[in-house]
């Protein structure tokens, strides 16, 4: 039981890991294209 | 497309009020006494998650179809990344709720082939875009075959009575009781992963937008400098 309660909390850090390595890419992407957006002079919003 | 055909939504917002809502969800879960419901709390609202994504993928697609809607097209793209990472939740919590009930991760049944199904079409509609190098192509090909997809989710749903397919978790679940215990639990993270995917999704159709209007306005400029 021990073993499968092992299971379970790692599957909940592997789903928070994988949710938050997606909200960091996408920061990433957004802050990117407002640079660009700003380096050209246009309104990106980039949020 | 224009910056202002997706109005700036408060995504910081959205994605500290799903990180809120799934550590609520958690902490009110994990204390369950068995690991089978603590695994529960993610697996179903995630399996749920995926299908309904896919459903709005589809509806999407096909608007995008139908009327050539810019919009439509914009948001079925990005929903589809966001139904990869749900669906793989799904399925490797699966695999952890089968583990102690067969000793094995898989189990070549309908409904585990249908959620792998599910994850395959969501990277095919990805992976279409990406071969076909004319976008507008790129993107009728890519909503044609998430419609044709949207086949699997019937066979989805009603994989545990077409072909009697015991459906482990709902043994665990009568056996233990957990579905009613963590009912609550579910419910928070099932909220908590709907915020997140309207975070997501929304976030990733922007940055898609702004990315466009970049390109378009970089080769605006490059025509002008060109003698």
């Amino acid at each position: 039981m021990i073993a499968i309660d092992m299971y379970a909390l790692g599957a909940v850090a592997a789903t928070l890991v994988v949710l938050a390595a997606e909200s960091v890419l996408l920061a990433i992407r957004g802050r990117d294209v407002a640079r660009r957006a700003r380096q050209l002079h246009i309104a990106g919003d980039g949020r | 497309m224009t910056l202002t055909a997706f109005p700036a939504l408060p995504h910081t917002t959205l994605a500290w009020a799903s990180a809120v809502f799934i550590a609520t969800g958690l902490a009110t879960g994990l204390p369950a006494a068995d690991a089978a419901a603590r695994l529960a709390i993610l697996h179903s609202p995630a399996a749920w998650l995926s299908c309904g994504l896919y459903v709005a993928m589809a509806v999407l697609a096909a608007c995008a179809l139908a009327w050539r809607h810019r919009a439509a097209t914009l948001l079925a793209n990005a929903i589809a990344p966001t139904g990869i990472v749900f669906t793989l939740v799904a399925l490797w919590t699966q695999a952890l709720l089968r583990k102690p009930v067969h000793g094995l991760w898989w189990v070549w049944d309908a409904e585990a082939v249908s959620q792998l199904m599910l994850m395959f079409l969501f990277g095919g509609v990805l992976a279409l875009r990406a071969m076909i190098d004319d976008p507008r192509r790129a993107d009728r090909a890519a909503a044609l075959l998430a419609l044709v997809g949207a086949a699997n989710l019937p066979v989805l749903y009603f994989s545990v009575y077409w072909w009697h397919v015991l459906s482990h978790e709902a043994v665990a679940a009568s056996a233990s009781g957990w579905a009613v215990r963590t009912a609550g639990a579910a419910a928070l993270v099932l909220a908590g992963f709907v915020t997140y995917a309207v975070f997501a999704i929304s976030k990733r159709a922007r940055c898609t937008a702004d990315e466009y209007r970049v390109l378009a306005h970089s080769t605006i400029e490059f025509q002008e400098v060109k003698p």
